[in-house]
């Protein structure tokens, strides 16, 4: 307690205590519930659809996905801005219907979906069923590319599930066939299941397609599932498995990823059977993606769920129409000052000093766009080659604010530059760099050119290290999803953000990086102690 | 059961008495040092004119210059040309921005190493220093010329590659430790630690050097000349700790660090006062802050 100071304890104090009493009032006097607040896990997905016409009638289907005991969908919005009419089939099949069109047109369709891993335990020495449903027999029968008549996919069937096999064994067996056998392969277009035996190598449809094929042949009722896999990415490829009939279940199968009896809690279902999800009419342009982002709705839901209490400052918030984008404008201004704090801890406690007072705090921000690898990456990149050239301007003896001006200028072209070549590399995240903090990135080039001045390379390194290192732990901070929902349901915990910092402000102790430093006097103090006392005095 | 508590009180004693960045902070900076002592004291010019007034030996000023425009008046105005001159930038911090001529000429001014600086150039340097380049967070400031001392290369130690300086920590009036700073080849002759010069602790009382430290290790002798570091008298320690005290009464810091210098004509000079004197003067003397300060109260 001797190491910090009383009044400052004491105010910090009562600080907590009138935030913990709003957050009280909130919860028990106004209803904020905590409930609502926890995350609920979930994708937000966009759907972007270009048309590309030149006057012709256009006609699009997309089937949407469907509500199931795994997975909900819930905020569908569409947006084709008037050009197309749009119908949902009962079926759930969308249809966009658009007049002389001519030009390009966007369409988007955006929803938020939450999906459940699901497994299904197979019956034990159970034969394979010789007698099949009326309602299944379309299951069984072979199509153009799903050649289930075909004696090679017969013979192979056989082989793999003989007579009188149970059908947790033969299922395995004609699983591990097309899994392990087949091998797998990037292909463009559509593979039948016939050429992907004869091959012995298919992509996704393929070996799904054989899989399908075989299980037919050998009378037990399967088809294809299409849909997406989520992850936080952009996505233009769709992905394709088996559903099998065993009892009363369609029973879920990846023979490309390798999920047995089983789906992923990351894969969305979007149409049964062997379906293409986008049907169009031909002889237009058409083009499409998926933007997939983990969990972005929760925090609109935290806030949506208490927007209507009257003490909710970012209810005004709530009521403007594009909230998408100041809501996570907002968070990030309200996490700022947390970032800070970190900043701080690193500072005073630890003794790393990065450049800048909160350039890490603000580093760290434009790391949400690009990831933390990618984003360093970045950093480090534009850095080098901006600061490189600053040392060269200083040696010219430019003046300051000019030379900081060019320095902007070279980021600025920079990150354009990092952004194309992302782009053609096909990292679609990376262009997400163009968010970067532009004038942050110049005084941090600035500032490590100094250092590389003054001090050398080395010197220069070793502080960039140090605002890396304290950016990640900022950037970790910034990614805690629960403080990024608390945060935003109770904006007042910045209070509390001040009482750490009237602390942490009175704190007087050593910091970590000095008992390195001062470890001979240390040493030696102890010593001279021992031997009674000290000698120095004026 | 009374060794444990000895342990304890030992370790806690070694642990008060040596003062981390924080604590000078908070309880010497913030506490003892107005803002106004502290700005007064990142003024050269201001400063300068204090000490002078109060009698404590400083370099002469020679000339303040605003504008780049006066810098031709100025230097034809000189009284000794040869004798060489000093630029600063007058709130600068950590040396930044200091030129030392030897001499000024029709061409030119000479530098250390006997290259030459165009007018033109000295003029973009004065122009660099009002533009306030060096002058971290102010719009601008002003460039101050000095008389260029003639510091001692052998003050404490012989045969130095440059000149050492001595600086001396006042608390509330009273100075209470010294650490002279030696020029190593590492630290291209200057005197800071944090460039690869060696500190020395040295002791009030006995005058005398005591510990020397090097790159954050002990050492026993100089890494360049090889010579002992301990033991060795300073040279007109005395007044050096008068002058300090001085300093104190001339600008009212409650913490401050006096550095100064031994001029071959003139003696101990103050170089200059610095309202956040830095730690490391500790690790010379072997003595923690909290030590000192127990025992001057």
């Amino acid at each position: 307690m001797k190491r910090f100071g009383r009044l400052e304890l004491i105010s910090a104090g009562v600080v907590f205590l009138i935030t913990a009493a709003i957050i009280l009032y909130k919860i028990y006097g106004l209803g904020y519930s905590m409930t609502t607040i926890k995350p609920e896990d979930g994708y937000f997905i966009q759907l972007i659809m270009t048309v590309t016409g030149n006057g012709q009638d256009c006609n699009l289907r997309v089937t949407l996905p469907i509500q199931s005991d795994r997975q909900t969908i819930k905020y569908e919005r569409e947006s084709s801005g008037g050009d197309f009419k749009y119908t949902i089939s009962p079926n759930r099949v969308a249809r966009w219907q658009g007049k002389d069109l001519a030009g390009e047109y966007t369409i988007s369709y955006t929803f938020f979906a939450q999906t459940e891993a699901q497994s299904y335990p197979l019956p034990k020495d159970k034969a394979i069923p010789t007698e099949v449903a009326e309602f299944l027999r379309p299951y069984l029968e072979p199509t153009e590319r799903i050649q289930a008549d075909a004696s090679e996919i017969v013979q192979q069937a056989y082989a793999l599930a003989p007579e009188g096999m149970d059908i947790e064994t033969a299922m395995r067996n004609i699983y591990n066939f097309c899994y392990s056998t087949i091998a797998y392969k990037t292909v463009k277009g559509p593979t039948d299941a016939l050429t992907a035996l004869r091959l012995v190598e298919a992509s996704c449809n393929g070996k799904n397609r054989l899989m399908v094929a075989l299980l037919r042949a050998r009378g037990i009722p399967a088809r294809m599932a299409n849909g997406l896999i989520l992850q936080k990415n952009r996505k233009r490829t769709t992905h394709a498995w088996t559903l099998v009939r065993i009892g009363d279940a369609w029973v879920p199968f990846c023979p490309t990823n390798g999920y047995f009896a089983e789906i992923p809690a990351h894969y969305l279902e979007l149409a049964k059977g062997d379906k293409a999800v986008f049907v169009h009419t031909k002889h237009i342009g058409f083009d499409w993606r998926f933007v997939i982002q983990h969990q972005l709705s929760h925090r609109e839901q935290a806030v949506f769920t208490n927007a209507n209490n009257p003490m909710n400052i970012l209810s005004v918030w709530t009521s403007l129409k594009d909230y998408h984008i100041s809501l996570e404008l907002i968070m990030i201004i309200l996490m700022i000052p947390i970032g800070a704090t970190v900043v701080a801890f690193a500072r005073n406690l630890i003794g790393v000093l990065p450049f800048g007072t909160f350039m890490p705090a603000l580093i760290a921000v434009s790391f949400r766009d690009t990831g933390l690898v990618l984003g360093a990456l970045f950093f480090l990149i534009v850095i080098v080659v901006c600061a490189s050239v600053d040392v060269i301007l200083m040696r010219m003896r430019l003046l300051h604010v000019p030379r900081l001006v060019i320095m902007i200028t070279l980021v600025v072209m920079s990150i354009m530059a990092l952004s194309v070549v992302c782009l053609k590399l096909g990292y679609s995240t990376g262009a997400a760099v163009s968010l970067f903090p532009m004038a942050i990135l110049s005084l941090t080039c600035e500032r490590f050119a100094q250092t590389v001045l003054e001090d050398g390379l080395k010197a220069a390194m070793q502080r960039m290290a140090a605002t890396f290192f304290v950016a990640a732990a900022c950037f970790f901070v910034y990614e805690l999803e629960f403080l990024q929902i608390i945060i935003v349901a109770f904006p007042e915990l910045l209070l509390a953000n001040i009482g750490i910092n009237l602390i942490l402000g009175s704190w007087t102790g050593m910091r970590l990086m000095e008992y390195y430093r001062f470890r001979e006097l240390l040493r030696s103090e102890g010593n001279e102690s021992a031997a009674g006392g000290g000698h120095h005095g004026a | 059961m009374n060794l444990l508590r000895g342990a304890v009180i030992m370790g806690r004693s070694i642990f008060d008495s040596i003062y981390g960045l924080n604590r000078r902070n908070r309880e010497l900076v913030r506490r003892l040092n107005t803002a106004r002592d502290i700005a007064l004291a990142n003024d050269k010019v201001a400063s300068k004119r204090l000490l002078q007034a109060q009698g404590v030996p400083v370099a002469k000023e020679v000339a303040v210059i605003h504008y780049p425009h006066a810098v031709e008046g100025v230097l034809a105005g000189l009284e000794d040309r040869a004798h060489g001159v000093v630029v600063k930038p007058s709130q600068g911090t950590q040396g930044r921005g200091v030129n030392i001529f030897m001499e000024v000429r029709d061409d030119g001014l000479v530098r250390a190493d006997g290259s030459v600086m165009s007018l033109q150039d000295f003029r973009f340097l004065v122009a660099t220093i009002t533009s306030g380049e060096y002058t971290y967070g102010r719009p601008s400031d002003c460039a101050l010329l000095e008389d260029r001392l003639r510091p001692s290369r052998s003050w404490i130690l012989p045969g130095l590659p440059g000149a050492p300086d001595l600086r001396i920590v006042v608390h509330k009036g009273v100075p209470i430790l010294a650490m002279a700073r030696l020029p190593t080849l590492a630290s291209e002759g200057r005197a800071n630690l944090h460039q690869g010069g060696v500190g020395l602790g040295v002791d009030l009382r006995t005058q005398k050097s005591t510990y020397g430290i090097w790159k954050d290790r002990s050492i026993e002798r100089h890494p360049d000349t090889g010579d002992e570091v301990t033991g060795r008298d300073v040279e007109g320690l005395a007044d050096c700790v008068r002058m300090a005290a001085d300093c104190a009464k001339a600008i009212p810091l409650g913490y401050m660090g006096v550095d100064l210098m031994l001029d071959e004509r003139r003696g101990p000079c103050v170089i200059e006062v610095n309202a956040r004197p830095g730690l490391a003067i500790q690790i010379a003397n072997r003595i923690g802050l909290g030590s000192v300060l127990e025992h001057a109260s």
